[in-house]
Formats: C-alpha cells, structure tokens, sequence
C-alpha cells in the first residue's frame, strides 16, 4: 500500500505503521474534541489525513448527534473510542464495553485519569484496566505517563502500543522530556504513539525523530486559529520527523566541521 | 415503576428494554452507534429485547460525541 | 401600494419570538405569541452581553459583522422598550501570562477584523477598575455593550400582552391553516421535523448581589477557564459561564458553579461579599456551523427563528428584521437560511 505525501513523494510499502497486525494509512491521529464548531470536521478531516480518529463516548438520547460517525467514517478512517473522563479501572472497563458495543470495534484508547487538574493517568488503575481489557479481547491503546518501566508493564500485559504524554493535555508545550520519551521507545517492541501536550508541527516532527511511530494530537489542531491548515501542518511534521529519523542524522557536534574542501582554494 | 435513565429518575411501564428504547429515543432509523448498560452491564443489541426491567434498575444510554 | 397585512403566529416567548413579533406588530401585521412558560428557556439565564467583538472567532467574519449590526438595532429596540443600554465597555482581561496570551490572540483577531481594542497595561487596568484583582493585562472593548435581558423579556411581554397565550402550538395542519405564516422560535427544542438541526448546550450562570461592583464588563480566561462578570445597574452581577454538550434536563450543578466560582473569585475578590441571589442552567440552542437558522424552511408558510447558540440576545432585532423583511419581500440573509441543511442526512 503506497501512501502519496503533500509533495508527491511516496512513503515506502515497508514503512507502514501496523497495530495489532493492522496496517493504519497515517502516522498522524487526530482528536476530534474541542472544535469551534462541528461544521469544520469534514475539512480538519480531509487536511489530517489521519491513520486513526479519536473520540469519547457519553450519555446520549439522540442516535448519533451530528452526525460524527458518519463524517469519520466517510474517510474511510479508523474510530477510535477513548475511555476519557474515566476515575477508575472499573469505569474504564465499562466506558470500553459500551464503546466496542456501539462502535463495533475492539480498539480502545484507555484513559484512567488520577488527577483531575493535571488529568495525569493513574497508572495503577490504568495497568489493572489495561489488563482487564486485554483478557476481554480488546485491542488496547493505553494513554500513559512518559515512564519506561510503566510501558514495559503495559506491553507486557498485552497492550498493542503504548501513548506516552508529552506535556499535559492541552498544554501545548510538546516534548517536555525527549530522554525519558526516547527510553520508553527502547523499552517495548509494540509501537509509541506520543499522545498529549502536541502545540505545532515541530512537536510532532520531534517527537517522531525521537523514534515515535505515531502522533496524536487533538486540542493542537481543533483550538488553533485555523484548524484545517494546522491539520496540515501537523501531518506534514508528523511526515518530515519520519523521513529525518529513516534517514540517518548527523551527530551534534561541540566543535565546527567543515563541509567544503579545504584544498586548492585561491590565496 | 421508577428506573434511572441516563442519571434521571423516571416513571415507566413495566416491559423490555427493547420497548424502552424505542420510545425515549427519537426514532431516526439510524440503527448502529448507540450502546445500553443496565446496572452497570453492558446489554448487547442481540439481548435488548429480552431483557426486563425492574424497579430501581439504573440504564445508561452512550454513543460517540466529540473528543479525545 | 399598500403591504399586504400578514397574519402571524409565533411559536416561543423567549427574547428571539418576543423580538420578532414586536417587530412584525411595529410593521402592522397581526401576531399571535404561543409560549406556555415566555421568557423561561435561555432568555432567563443570558447575561445580555451584545459582544459582537469579545465573541468573535477566527472564520467566523460574518457572524462579527452581523453582530455589530445587530448592536445598532438595540439601540432603538431598548428605546423603545423603555430600558437601559451598559456602555461602558468590556475589559477583556488574562489572570496570567498564558491568559493574557489568550486574550492577545482574541485582540489580534479584532484588529485584523478591523477594530484593534486598546491594550491596557496592570496599572491603566487598575485605574480603571480598582477592584479588579491580580490580572497580567487586558484590552479595552468600547464597542461592546450589553442589556438586561430579562428586562427586555418583561417589557416585551407588556407590549405583547394582549396577542400572547400561555399554550404550547405546535406544527399541525390547523395551526399552520390559520396563519400566513408560522414563526418557530423555541429555543433549544424545536418541534419535528426540525428537531435534529439544533443540539442543547447547557450553561450555568450565577447572580450575585455586589456592594461594589465592576463598572464594565469584565471577561476573559482565569488560569484557561473562561468567565465573564456583567454589572447591572443595581449593583447584580452575572457570572457566567459554563458551555457542556448534553442531552439531560439543564440543571446547574455544583461542579460547574465551581468552576464559575474560581474563575470569578481571582478576576474580581469583592465577590467574596456578595450576597447569593440564584444559580440558573439553562440550554444553548447549538447548530452545526454555529449560525442561526433565520427563514424559510421546506415546510410552506414555516418559518425558524432559531438556533442562536451563544448570540441570542446579541442577534435578536436583526433577527426579528430579517423574519419581517422575508415575510414582506423575500429578503433573506443567505448564510441563516435553514434550508442550508436540508440535504444533510441527520444519521
């Protein structure tokens, strides 16, 4: 499967992303909350390009208000039901539930919020409802701290990646620690997924270049002054980080070093 | 007699579930994107029609909003 | 040639309803008013702020230029109604350094809309507000005012009250017969078959009673939570507020009043002393693109008046215009047409 880039290039068969044994067509995920109205999803959408949508679920009386599932499904996109706003394990498990129920999908971002201020994941219920899920047969994303030690735990457990935050949600700060970020990355073979924090598109360009496999961004995109075109920024990055890690930097050197000859010049 | 709809307390024949739904929710004829728990359970669309109600019984009605 | 006298009915007595069959009585026609509860839906928790300016977004200009047209009418519609009109301004203000970047951004939206506020440093805010509290600067809005909308809703309901009946109406074929049109405008539950083009969006608002309340309008964001305070003259203020998608009944919950609570407290600590007056939830009437649904539908001799999410009270006499200027010639503001949606399948 070729996926054709902004500029015309290819990204290569052998460089596709693949969860749980599913080939996902982008890099970039996007998060559908916080839109200064609805109206702008189809083109947010359409600049995205995103291997994966996220979105929450929550009490309702009306089949399918606005119309969402409909837009994201017209993009031939992959639904991503989060657990967000979820306390506990046991809220999570069942927030999961009625999600894979009315989506009609195992895939589940898992969200266990410890502190409602922060919204920082709660990593002891997050690792009790990670492997509930799992054993229910759920495809398990799980939202975590950036923590090498955490990430192993979830792999363990039988996560298909695991979503290390960058800075707090909708912060805006990026990568706040790329040391930490690239030790998770060494830590599990499933594939990290940066998610939270994401401000523009240099985040996302480094948080692949510290060896992500994927980026999520929501509030980046849908609270910036004009979301589709932001979209597109963050696609791009999210593209620019990959090719730049694929291609073998340079090291960072204390010293110059020059790049033109320095034999034969005139004087 | 008196269930728990969605966090409200509401006075409703006894019946199934099924019925229930029918009526509090706006007939559309969308079909899929919409899932029940009772008491905390999540009752599939296959099992809706043979569930019934009791007094205090808590259900919850979700489908996808924007988020995340 | 004389116009045609128009018989009218309008379902809903909330400020856009009120609005618009006092405008459609000042032409000459004949309304009748159905509302089993007038001036009980979002009429009764808005604030009133006619903030075409502090609510603009980026690609929303024409929703702004509406807007401002709109505070042009409210002059004379207040005039007339017999209440009074806050010009003092708003000060739109940030708590701290991210807040104020927030209300930078909203600035630099205005100034390339046409009409750059005035940047006010700690010290300029201070003058002009002594009791405002720790804030890392702000703008000054002029060109902002706001209105007591439960004022307008009683006056209007005066005016009205010979043509006004405390029933619910509905779309039936007798309803529809006896009228030459049918003006829907209520609110956050329209009746079938336009019921799915607007969603609820409930908010909480709070009154509190102020020894020393601000002169202006103050609004902005206290540590990312957006606020506003807006000043009557008799010393209430209104604190507002929250924004939360929902299906549920609108009731206030501690939660939100919370959240209202500590976002007030910092941008203004004379409220500690103020004295409880009410709590009020009430449901915003959402639509998709965030513009009103003002004209003619499918449904022959139906119209809406519906739909104004966060601008009710800001867009009622352009709105009460435009239903009268449609209902005599046609005229219609394109973008507000209902019928935008018509091919939209609601699944």
């Amino acid at each position: 499967m070729i996926v054709r880039a902004e500029s015309g290039g290819t990204i290569p068969d052998d460089d596709v992303l693949v969860i749980a044994g599913e080939p996902l067509s982008s890099r970039f995920f996007l998060g559908t909350g916080g839109l200064p109205r609805l109206s702008l999803l189809e083109s947010v959408l359409a600049a995205a390009r995103p291997g994966l949508v996220t979105v929450s679920v929550r009490r309702t009386s009306t089949r399918e208000p606005g119309g969402l599932l409909g837009t994201v499904r017209s993009h031939g996109v992959r639904v991503l039901p989060n657990t967000a706003g979820c306390l506990s394990a046991r809220e999570a498990v069942l927030t999961a539930e009625l999600a894979r129920e009315a989506l009609e999908t195992d895939w589940v971002k898992l969200e266990v919020i410890g502190d409602e201020s922060s919204l920082l994941p709660d990593a002891v219920e997050l690792l009790e409802a990670a492997e509930t899920l799992v054993a229910k047969g759920f495809t398990v994303l799980p939202y975590a701290p950036p923590d090498p030690v955490l990430a192993r735990r979830l792999a363990d457990v039988g996560c298909e990646a695991v979503m290390p935050l960058g800075a707090p949600i909708g912060s805006g700060l990026g990568v706040l620690d790329p040391w930490t970020l690239e030790a998770v990355v060494a830590a599990v073979e499933v594939p990290v997924v940066l998610d939270a924090g994401i401000g523009t598109a240099s985040d996302a360009a480094r948080a692949m270049e510290l060896g992500c496999a994927a980026v999520l961004a929501a509030s980046a995109v849908t609270r910036a002054e004009d979301p589709p075109a932001m979209a597109r920024a963050l696609r791009l990055g999210v593209e620019a980080g990959r090719a730049a890690r694929s291609a073998g930097r340079i090291p960072r050197r204390a010293v110059a070093r020059a790049s033109s000859p320095m034999t034969g010049r005139i004087g | 007699m008196l269930i728990t709809f969605n966090g409200q307390p509401r006075e409703v024949p006894p019946g199934r579930l099924s019925a229930l739904l029918v009526e509090l929710l706006p007939a559309s004829g969308c079909g899929a994107g919409v899932a029940v728990a009772v008491n905390g359970e999540v009752v599939p669309r296959s099992a809706q029609a043979e569930c019934w109600l009791r007094p205090g019984d808590v259900i919850d009605v979700v489908s996808a909003v924007p988020g995340g | 040639m004389p116009r045609a006298v128009l018989q009218v009915t309008v379902l809903g007595a909330g400020i856009i309803g009120l609005t618009c069959a006092d405008e459609l009585r000042r032409r000459g026609h004949r309304v009748r008013v159905l509302d089993p509860h007038p001036g009980a839906g979002a009429s009764y928790a808005a604030a009133g702020m006619l903030a075409p300016d502090a609510e603009s977004w980026h690609g929303e200009r024409e929703l702004f230029e509406l807007g401002r047209e709109s505070v042009a009418y409210w002059s004379a519609l207040a005039e007339r109604l017999g209440i009074g009109l806050h010009r003092r301004g708003t000060l739109l203000v940030g708590h701290d350094a991210a807040d104020l970047q927030a209300a930078t951004r909203q600035a630099d939206l205005l100034a390339h809309l046409g009409v750059p506020p005035r940047r006010l440093g700690r010290d300029a805010l201070r003058a002009l507000e002594p009791g405002l509290g720790r804030v890392a600067g702000g703008y000054l809005l002029t060109d902002d005012l706001s209105v007591d909308p439960r004022a307008a809703v009683a006056a209007l309901r005066s005016r009205l009250a010979d043509v006004l009946e405390p029933v619910a109406g509905d779309l039936g074929d007798a309803t529809r017969a006896e009228a030459d049109a049918v003006v829907v405008a209520t609110g956050a539950e329209l009746p079938v078959p336009f019921t799915h083009l607007v969603r609820r969006v409930r908010g909480e608002t709070v009154r509190v009673r102020c020894e020393d309340p601000p002169a202006h309008v103050v609004r902005g964001e206290v540590r990312g939570q957006p606020v506003y305070l807006v000043p009557r003259d008799d010393g209430e203020v209104v604190i507002g507020a929250t924004s939360e998608e929902h299906d549920a009944a609108a009731v206030a919950t501690l939660g939100g009043v919370a959240r209202l609570l500590d976002a007030a407290r910092p941008l203004w600590p004379g409220l500690d002393r103020a004295s409880w007056l009410q709590v009020v939830a009430r449901d915003r009437p959402g639509t998709h693109d965030n513009r009103p649904l003002v004209g003619p539908t499918h449904l022959p001799g139906v119209l809406l008046a519906a739909g104004h999410h966060r601008h009710g009270v800001l867009l009622a006499p352009l709105t009460a215009r435009v239903i009268a200027d449609h209902l005599e010639g046609g005229a219609l503001i394109d973008a507000w047409d209902p019928r935008r949606f018509d091919e939209r399948n609601p699944c």
